[in-house]
């Protein structure tokens, strides 16, 4: 019975990590048909974007509240990664809609050109280069209006971005005093999590984690509100109209624009999300995404490409089979099973060859079933 | 065009590329230095991998992320004979290859024992990563599995071999994989300056080789059917073809190619590992292809030239500049030069950009109500090309 | 062009037998049962979502059919694959062009001439008569000057006729055509009408078309289909009268306020 337990939130937990990096390709995977293969670099961007809030919270000033830390750096990571994702979609995605092989490789080289930016340029800076954009992009909205309106938009957008400019190199400056973030890097750094979140809580027989909780957490948060925002927001139908037909939304007077840019900020704002869970488990450095893209992209293909129903199945299904595999649970449970299939068991109870193993299922499965889990029906299937 | 020409020029024009090959070849090992000479020879075995890659993704449509499987397989078939025969290498007990003794193990393992024969070698170095390539292929093409869900399988299927590969200690030597260098062949060592020069010929023979077997493949119908995939899939089928037989069939062929160039590749940087198969490797293939030309030979093997001498050159002079600039490559090439240089150069892209130095002509009228006419190519709008 | 001699004057090419599709509880045909005899022209006509195109989709195995058969030259085609039903001699144009884009006109043609399995396409050559029907061919649509143009740049009716002219080159026993008029001029339609014709005899032939002058150009029984089963059959003047065609194309008198 503990057994049964301790595997279950075993594969939840790991389940929720995996939904946790997997929600926002659904989102820009299968809504919007867009390859983000940089979308491991967005995770990881949130969890350097962890390291700097938890860095800044030990503060003098700061360090009462530093338990908290870890709730400013969800909503701050969330806001890092949008902004890479909103300049992302801007300059490149936006030009290779319809062609998600295309966005496929241009998304590889921005991982790769994200990869090289973290080993090379100290955090205080990229932080300023972040506050740079994030004031630059908000300024247009935070002006009042009787500012906006007695000035020429040209004269307007230079100060902004002046203004902005001066936001972020102050930002970088006053970063720049704490030394674990005043030079680059190319190694790993720890997240250190909370006293609160240390330690376990014991839940019947079973001492679950306290960051694992925190994740799970997270995930359900995420996945309601991601689910509300799509199905019950008007927002939500208009990305879905724009992704079937964009002419005709645009000639209906969707601002498709707009709508892109939200709905792949908003996908890449979930991969910071994401970002904060995954530098909870384990070191953070410039490889981690590389870990979980093609785990994420399994889990949108196995659920079925556009259902967000399918993206939670498969991905709390991969986790549970990958506690069951990885940690040997078979010879637990039937501990006399004859020495053969004991021995394929222990063959694959280790954490590579579970995965191994979990990606040949997969291949099988897909077999069976081409569009996954919940496959999408109709006409336009085909085309 | 070239019929207008006398019969004696366009002959030369046939002949004489291939005289500049020969004597290249001939020439480049008492030419470069043993280090150039390794490198040229390394990029070049490269370049057989990339036409396979031009075979299944520029004209085929299909972008494999997993050619890595099929290169490393070449390169541990390479190794595994070569660990086998070398008489002279330090041996554990039971005389198999030493890092065996390292993991206890006694006995050789069942499959290394067909690599002891050279002639099996030589036929496994192509034919098991081209059936490989082939079973992968057929069990996603039959279940018309497509497009980028193509790719994200084929890149699932990388990482199974990846991460098989390097837990199994005990059978191919896990992570550290297997070396070559310090092996013998010929009673020479296999990294000796006299080895690579032969085996830098050999990788000019094998390039032209595959060369020429791709410009057969895509030449008459057989290569229409491809492209004829690309654009079309579903339509093809109701025409009478069956899209999976000749998806399967390119793709065995692209992967027997990689398996070559990985076997090439090894010989001549002394080691095979898994490294191979790391998912950046697999897709910086495409690049070659992508920045070369889509659904031109030559452009594979000379963007998988050009990459690597460049990767090379900046990666001595300024490290940490490399990855940046490929990433950069990557972008750039699929926004403005989606048909690669050798693409852009066909169809007029260097007189277009001088025109545009010199400023472009003012039309009095729309160009297309001049320019159309039986026998002058109809002007179309940018979009009716997709 | 050589003609199959039917293999029975009295057996029919084509046989739908209470043939039905379920789209999640709609059923998009209904008991739909049909019958093609060799050498045939025949008409099918009706209202937009009558299930025409899904009927030319169960017959090609795009689609299977929750229940009911259908045979060509006696053989069951339930659960063959696409590729099979064509080289058997069943040959489609589609409702909205689809051609080859990357091609020139005439590699679209000769592929669609050639035999079809890949050492074949590799090894094999063209047959002679093969290579003049696709000169042939490239007279008719009218661009035999221009073989090299890719099929990508032709308009949209130029396309209609490719894959018009594309189906004849693979010369099958039985062509489906679906709408193979829509955005033609005039004159356009009354060549492909007569090509049409012309075609009848040695195969046979299904037209589906919602241009009325087209069809009674074609001179030939029409069928048609309503909600997903055959509605009517006769001549084009006799269907013309059936009230209960202008009842399915017009609406009920009495339904309009
Ligand atoms: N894959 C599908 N899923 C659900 N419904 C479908 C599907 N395919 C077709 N239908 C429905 O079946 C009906 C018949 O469609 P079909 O395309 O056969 O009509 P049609 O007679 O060809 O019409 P048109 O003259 O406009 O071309 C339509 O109501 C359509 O909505
Ligand atoms: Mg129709």
């Amino acid at each position: 019975m503990t057994l049964l337990f301790e595997s279950l939130f075993n594969g939840v937990a790991i389940g929720s990590v995996l939904l946790m990096a997997a929600l926002g390709l659904a989102v820009v995977f299968g809504l919007m048909g867009v390859i983000n293969l940089a979308h491991g670099e967005l995770i990881m961007l949130g969890a350097y974007t962890t390291y700097v809030v938890q860095n800044i919270f030990k503060l003098e000033a700061l360090k009462p509240c530093f338990g908290a830390y870890i709730f400013v750096a969800v909503l701050v990571a969330f806001m890092v990664s949008a902004i890479a994702g909103l300049v992302l979609e801007r300059s490149v995605i936006r030009r290779l809609y319809g062609r998600p092989l295309a966005t496929l490789l241009a998304t590889w080289g921005v991982s790769l050109i994200l990869q090289q930016f973290v080993r090379t340029t100290p955090m205080a800076y990229a932080s300023g280069l972040w506050m740079t954009l994030l004031l630059g992009l908000l300024m247009p909205v935070l002006l009042p209006q009787r500012i906006r309106a007695r000035f020429r938009a040209l004269h307007l957008r230079v100060a902004g971005w002046a203004l902005a400019l001066a936001g972020g190199i102050g930002t970088a400056a006053w970063l720049s005093g704490i030394s674990r973030l005043s030079r680059a890097s190319a190694r790993n750094v720890d997240v250190t999590a909370p006293k609160w979140m240390r330690g376990g809580i014991e839940l019947g027989s079973l001492n679950v984690p306290v960051p694992r909780l925190f994740i799970i957490c997270l995930t359900v948060v995420a996945v309601i509100a991601i689910y509300w925002f799509l199905n019950r927001s008007v927002w939500g139908i208009r990305i879905r109209a724009v992704t079937q037909n964009r002419e005709i939304s645009d000639c209906l007077g969707i601002p498709t624009q707009t709508v892109d840019a939200l709905t792949f900020g908003i996908g890449s704002g979930l991969a910071g999300v994401a970002g904060v869970a995954v530098s909870l488990l384990g070191s953070v450095g410039p490889n981690v995404g590389g870990d979980y893209i093609v785990g994420s992209f399994m889990v949108v293909v196995l659920g079925g490409v556009g259902k967000l129903v399918g993206t939670v199945v498969a991905s709390f299904g991969i986790g549970l089979l990958t506690d069951v595999i990885g940690a040997g649970r078979l010879l637990e449970v039937w501990p006399s099973m004859p020495p053969t299939c004991a021995a394929v068991v222990e063959f694959f109870a280790t954490t590579s060859m579970a995965k191994v193993l979990i990606f040949a299922l997969i291949v099988a499965f897909l077999q069976l079933r081409p569009a996954g889990l919940f496959p999408r029906k109709g006409r336009m299937v085909e085309a | 065009m070239d019929s207008h020409k006398p019969e004696g020029i366009r002959l030369l024009g046939r002949v004489l590329p291939w005289l500049l090959i020969v004597v290249l070849a001939i020439a480049a090992p008492y030419a470069l230095p043993s280090f150039r000479l390794n490198l040229l020879g390394r990029f070049l075995s490269l370049g057989v991998v990339a036409l396979g890659v031009d075979l299944i993704w520029g004209f085929t449509g299909l972008l494999s992320l997993g050619q890595g499987i099929f290169f490393a397989l070449g390169g541990y078939g390479a190794a595994m004979h070569l660990q086998l025969t070398c008489a002279t290498c330090s041996r554990s007990a039971g005389g198999i290859p030493e890092f065996f003794g390292l993991y206890g193990v006694k006995q050789l393992p069942f499959f290394w024992w067909p690599f002891h024969s050279p002639w099996f070698t030589l036929v496994a170095i192509w034919f098991i990563p081209g059936l490989v390539a082939g079973l992968l292929g057929y069990l996603v093409f039959r279940n018309r599995i497509r497009g980028v869900y193509f790719s994200i399988l084929t890149q699932a299927a990388l990482l199974v071999f990846y991460n098989f590969f390097n837990g199994q200690q005990k059978l191919i030597n896990g992570t550290n994989g297997l070396k070559t260098d310090v092996t013998r062949l010929f009673g020479q060592m296999v990294g000796s300056d006299i080895m690579q020069r032969n085996f830098f010929w050999l990788t000019v023979l094998c390039v032209v080789v595959a060369w020429w077997i791709c410009r057969n493949l895509v030449r008459g119908r057989f290569g229409d059917a491809l492209v004829a995939i690309r654009d079309d899939e579903a339509r093809l089928r109701f025409t009478g073809f069956n899209p999976t037989a000749l998806k399967t069939i390119v793709f065995a062929v692209a992967g027997a190619l990689a398996g070559v160039g990985g076997a090439l590749y090894t010989v001549q940087s002394g080691i095979v590992s898994p490294q191979f198969m790391s998912v950046p490797f697999s897709i910086e293939m495409v690049i070659w292809v992508a920045v070369g030309g889509r659904a031109t030979l030559l452009g594979a093997i000379f963007g998988a030239l050009g990459i690597n001498y460049a990767k090379s050159l900046v990666s001595e002079a300024l490290p940490y500049l490399w990855l940046f600039i490929q990433g950069g490559l990557f972008i750039v090439v699929v926004t403005a030069l989606p048909d690669g240089l050798v693409g852009w150069w066909k169809k007029g892209g260097v007189p277009r950009l001088l025109a545009r130095f010199r400023g472009a002509p003012r039309l009095a009228t729309y160009p297309a109500l001049e320019l159309e006419g039986p026998d002058k190519p109809r002007i179309t709008l940018k979009g009716d090309q997709q | 062009m050589h003609g199959n001699a039917p293999i029975d004057g009295s057996a029919p090419l084509l046989e739908l037998d209470g043939v039905s599709v379920d789209f999640d509880g709609f059923l998009a045909l209904d008991d739909l049962s049909l019958c093609l005899a060799s050498g045939e022209l025949r008409a099918v006509i009706g209202p937009n979502g009558a299930g025409k195109t899904t009927f030319l989709d169960v017959i090609t195995g795009k689609l299977l059919p929750s229940s009911g058969d259908v045979r060509f030259k006696g053989r069951s085609l339930l659960g063959q694959q696409e590729h099979h039903i064509a080289r058997l001699g069943v040959g489609r144009k589609f409702q909205s062009p689809r051609v080859f884009e990357n091609l020139s006109l005439r590699q679209n043609l000769t592929l669609a001439a050639s035999v079809k399995t890949p050492l074949a396409l590799l090894f094999g050559s063209l047959g002679r008569s093969e290579r003049d029907r696709v000169e042939h061919l490239l007279g008719v649509i009218d661009l035999a000057d221009r073989p090299h143009l890719l099929a990508g740049e032709l308009s949209h009716g130029q396309k209609q006729w490719l894959e018009i002219a594309m189906l004849v080159a693979q010369d099958p026993d039985l062509l489906l055509v679906d709408e193979p008029v829509a955005g033609l001029t005039d004159g356009e339609t009354e060549r492909t009408a007569d090509l049409l014709r012309e075609l009848a005899g040695d195969h046979t032939v299904l037209v589906i078309d919602h241009d009325m002058e087209f069809i009674r150009r074609l001179d030939a029984p029409v069928t048609v289909l309503h909600e997903g089963h055959v509605l009517c059959e006769g001549t084009m003047d006799q269907v013309q009268c059936d009230p209960a065609v202008t009842e399915v194309y017009l609406g009920r008198a009495d339904e309009t306020p």
